[in-house]
Parts: C-alpha cells; sequence; structure tokens
C-alpha cells in the first residue's frame, strides 16, 4: 500500500509523516516523529501504555490510526513539562516511587494529566478509576496513587495566586 | 495489520455509496484494529465516519437530545464517556448510562461508540484466533464445547457457545420499544438514502442458529445511525466481572421497572452475557410483576426465575449462580432509583 503523507500536531509542533493508512498513531509518533516517550505494550488496547491525548482526552494510540489523527491536538509524554522542566506528575512520579521499570510510566502520566486537566481536584476513588485503562506490573498501584495525588496539590497550590488573588495582591 | 485502504468521505451518502462486505464503517475502530490485527477481520477499505457532516431530515448522527414525549435520541457517533456523564440520559434511561461507564477503560470510552459498542463482534477467544476452527469465520466445528468455556454462554449455546459482547445491547433491550435507526442508499441513478427503524427486541440480534457469521441484522451497505430511548427512569444495569477494569462482563443484566405507587406495575428484566444474543426474561419480569417495589422475596423469586431453562456447559456453571446474583443487585439498584 502506497505511503500518504500526514501532518501530525503533536505537542504544539507539525510533523510530516509518511504513512500506510494501517499504521497506527503509535508507530507514526515513535517511527515518524521520532517520540519514542509513547510506548506499545499489548498493541490491542489493554494496556494503556500508549496513551496520548488527543484533544485534550486521553486516548489509546495504538487503537487510533496516524490518518484519522490528522488535524487532532495531539499530546504525549515529551509535550509535559515544556520538554526541559519535569511536570509536576514527573517529579510525583519519581518522588513517591510511582515508577520501577518504567514502562507503563508514560500511559500513567499522560492519563493522569488528561485527568488533572480536568478535575484538579479528584478523590482517590476517582483516579484510581481515572487510571483503570493503565496497566502496571511493578508498583502495586498505590505509589502511583500517592503520586498523582501529590501532583494535584502541587498544581493547585502553583494555581492558586493566579486562579485567586489574595487581599494584598488585588490591592496592587 | 493486512494493508486496507482508507476512505474519508463527508457525506453520509458518500459513505454508503463505498461501504460493501469488504469495505467496513470505522468509528471509534476499537473492535475493528483489534479484529484487524489479530487477523481475523481483513477489510480491503475502511471508510472513516468522522468526517461526515450533519446530516439533514433524519436523526442526529451526534449527541444525545430529548425528543418531545420525553424519548432519548441517541446518535449512533456518540461515545460511551459522553452517553455515561449525559445528564439527560441519568434522567431519563439511567441503566444506559451505568451500561456505558462499565465497559472497556476511560481511554477507550472516549473514543468508542454507541454504534460500535452495540456491532462488536463476540469476544470468544477462539473467534478471535485465526488459529482455531470456528463457526462464526464459517468453518464447521466450535473447539470452544471441549475447550475452554468458562466465561460462555449458558443459553442458547448448543451449536456457538460465544456470548454477545455489548454492555449497550444489554440495556437498550430492557427499554421498553427502544428501537435503532439505519440507513442505506438507494440502488439506482438517484441515490436517495433510505431509512429505516427497528426494534431492538424484534430480530435485530442474530441467533447462530440463524446465521452464525453475523449477530447484528444489519446489511453490509447499512449504516446504524442513532438509537430511539423511551423513558425509562426507575432503572438500571449491573455486571460482574473477573477483572475490575477492561473486563467483558462474565453475566449482566439491565431492569426497568414501571412503579405505581409503591408496586411494580411491569417490569422489563434483560439478561446478558449469558447467550448468544441479549434476552429477555419474562419469567423474571412476570416474578415482579403486581409486587411491592421492596418485597425482597420477590427479588429473590426473579432472580432465580431468569435462570430458568440455563443449559451451563461443563465449565460454566457457576455462570448460573452468577446470573442469579447479578438480577438481584440490577433489581435493587433499580429500585433504589425510584423515588
Amino acid at each position: 500500500m502506497a505511503k500518504t503523507l500526514v501532518r501530525l500536531t503533536v505537542n504544539g509542533a507539525t510533523h510530516e509523516v509518511a504513512v500506510e493508512p494501517r499504521d497506527t498513531l503509535a508507530q507514526a509518533l515513535r517511527d515518524g516523529c521520532g517520540l519514542t516517550g509513547t510506548k506499545v505494550g499489548c498493541d490491542l488496547g489493554t494496556c494503556g501504555c500508549c496513551a496520548v491525548m488527543l484533544d485534550g482526552r486521553a486516548a489509546l494510540a495504538c487503537l487510533t490510526l496516524a490518518l484519522e489523527a490528522e488535524g487532532r491536538a495531539i499530546t504525549t509524554i515529551e509535550g509535559l513539562g515544556g520538554g526541559t522542566n519535569l511536570h509536576p506528575l514527573q517529579e510525583a512520579f519519581a518522588t513517591c516511587g510511582g515508577s520501577q521499570c518504567g514502562y507503563c510510566t508514560p500511559g500513567f502520566i499522560v492519563t493522569s494529566a488528561a485527568l488533572l486537566d480536568h478535575e484538579p481536584s479528584p478523590s482517590r476513588e476517582r483516579i484510581k478509576d481515572a487510571i483503570s485503562g493503565n496497566l502496571c506490573r511493578c508498583t502495586g498501584y498505590i505509589k502511583i496513587v500517592d503520586a498523582i495525588e501529590r501532583a494535584a496539590d502541587r498544581i493547585r497550590v502553583a494555581k492558586t495566586p493566579a486562579d485567586a488573588p489574595s487581599r494584598e495582591l488585588q490591592h496592587n | 495489520m493486512k494493508p486496507f485502504s482508507y476512505a474519508r468521505p463527508t457525506t453520509a451518502a458518500d459513505v454508503l455509496k463505498l461501504l460493501s462486505p469488504t469495505a467496513r464503517p470505522k468509528a471509534g475502530g476499537n473492535d475493528l484494529l483489534d479484529l484487524a490485527k489479530r487477523g481475523v477481520s481483513t477489510p480491503a477499505t475502511l471508510v472513516d465516519l468522522s468526517r461526515i457532516s450533519v446530516q439533514e431530515g433524519g436523526p442526529r448522527f451526534d449527541g444525545v437530545t430529548v425528543a418531545e414525549g420525553g424519548q432519548l435520541e441517541i446518535g449512533a457517533r456518540v461515545t460511551l464517556a459522553q452517553i455515561a456523564a449525559s445528564a439527560d440520559v441519568l434522567r431519563i434511561f439511567p441503566a444506559l448510562a451505568d451500561a456505558a461507564a462499565a465497559a472497556a477503560t476511560p481511554q477507550i470510552r472516549n473514543v468508542a461508540t454507541l454504534g460500535g459498542n452495540l456491532l462488536q463482534r463476540p469476544r470468544c477467544a477462539y473467534f478471535r484466533d485465526p488459529f482455531f476452527d470456528c463457526l462464526k469465520r464459517g468453518g464447521t466445528s466450535c473447539p470452544a464445547r471441549d475447550g475452554v468455556h468458562d466465561e460462555m454462554a449458558i443459553f442458547g449455546n448448543a451449536k456457538c457457545c460465544a456470548t454477545h459482547p455489548s454492555n449497550l445491547a444489554t440495556a437498550l433491550l430492557a427499554a421498553p420499544q427502544a428501537g435503532l435507526a439505519t440507513i442505506t442508499v438507494e440502488i439506482g441513478a438517484k441515490g436517495g438514502l433510505v431509512w429505516r427503524t427497528v426494534e431492538l427486541s424484534d430480530g435485530f440480534f442474530v441467533r447462530p442458529e440463524d446465521d452464525p457469521l453475523i449477530e447484528a441484522a444489519i446489511a453490509p451497505g447499512e449504516l446504524l445511525w442513532a438509537a430511539f430511548v423511551p423513558a425509562a427512569p426507575v432503572s438500571a444495569y449491573v455486571e460482574i466481572n473477573q477483572k475490575q477494569s477492561y473486563d467483558w462482563a462474565s453475566v449482566a443484566c439491565a431492569v426497568v421497572l414501571d412503579v405505581e405507587g409503591d408496586k411494580i406495575a411491569d417490569a422489563r428484566i434483560a439478561l446478558g452475557a449469558v447467550a448468544p444474543v441479549p434476552l429477555l426474561s419474562e419469567p423474571a419480569a412476570a416474578a415482579l410483576r403486581g409486587k411491592g417495589l421492596r418485597d425482597t422475596a420477590a427479588w429473590d423469586a426473579a432472580a432465580a426465575a431468569a435462570t430458568q431453562g440455563a443449559t451451563p456447559l461443563a465449565r460454566n456453571g457457576h455462570k448460573v449462580r452468577q446470573l442469579r446474583a447479578v438480577v438481584r443487585r440490577a433489581i435493587e439498584a433499580a429500585v433504589a432509583r425510584s423515588k
């Protein structure tokens, strides 16, 4: 099957990639864009390793065709934290021991970043539900949930001055 | 995956002109790509449904709308995440929101659609592995009968014992007069659109005795477009799984109650994951009719009646007991939604 050029918008940058219709977004990101942070585990939608954001919502890159991702805003693990700084979730996963072998970690972090974008203060139960499509064979999940809670707290604290100006700031 | 070509038409008419036994419609594509990766399905063309613009003069392909008379109209392209979170669905037919929330994983629910959920193929491991013979793939035998069939059918399993995989089908079947709208394109020069509506309880689901190759009576050139659901606010869907996430139901039950005062005037009880098609259990419904809303002896009687006529295989007798439990839980969950 002939390859066609597809324009993918990944982490705000445009990538032109030659793909076959059968190529998944996961293949296009890893082999075409050189963004190997997105991992492929089961390649059948069961493990969540390949989770990316499509227009701000968590989705699986192994069950998305590269062609259908054209025109969508794709966010991968490389797009969090601006590429050079650690995103609060990445910092919290490292601090809390939420990552061991690390293969599932990008999927967990992208999925929880999508959660925190829409729900800044999720309950522990809500966090567990949001990551129920991500499998980790190392950690036992408790430290992952701890890390997401820690990151949520840090993001809320960082946003507080802008969202709710204090009395002093209002006077200035 | 075997190579395929990819078409991205922008109108329903153009989609319908392309569809054929080898050119298949793709919405979320979760099941389609799973089947293609396993080599079970080898479409020559995938027809992307994501670019179809709004169709004039028919039901909507997108969104949840409340029609006059309070009936829900849900486009086939609506995602499971949207159904699970829809205030209208939760108010008018909460069993459907339960069923959507219980499906797959959050990532898949963000992409998977109502239409795709209803038309997904069975999860039988023998069907999904081309190494094995399978009646559903045109073969002559069913290795599941003498194989690993712990999760397979306990009703209607004489020929094929794969269970129907759709949560939403079970929930919709419990709603009285729930229907689906489909469209085809007229053969001939004019090529106008032809609408068809079908009641879910009236032959939409195909038994393996009638045709083992398909599970739904929808033609290769026909597109599922929308579902209509009458109001059934006292309703619930409950399933029991082996795993807490990303697992198709071991057994499932959707209950719709018509409540008058503190009595159950009428009931509909649909059973899922226990037969090749979702089943309505009349014995279970009969055990509730005329009984008190909180008559737990009647709930137990209905749960026991739902297992009448079960024909479990050598290794899945446990599903009979699970079915009894899930029917009891679903009745209790529906009653909790009455005022």
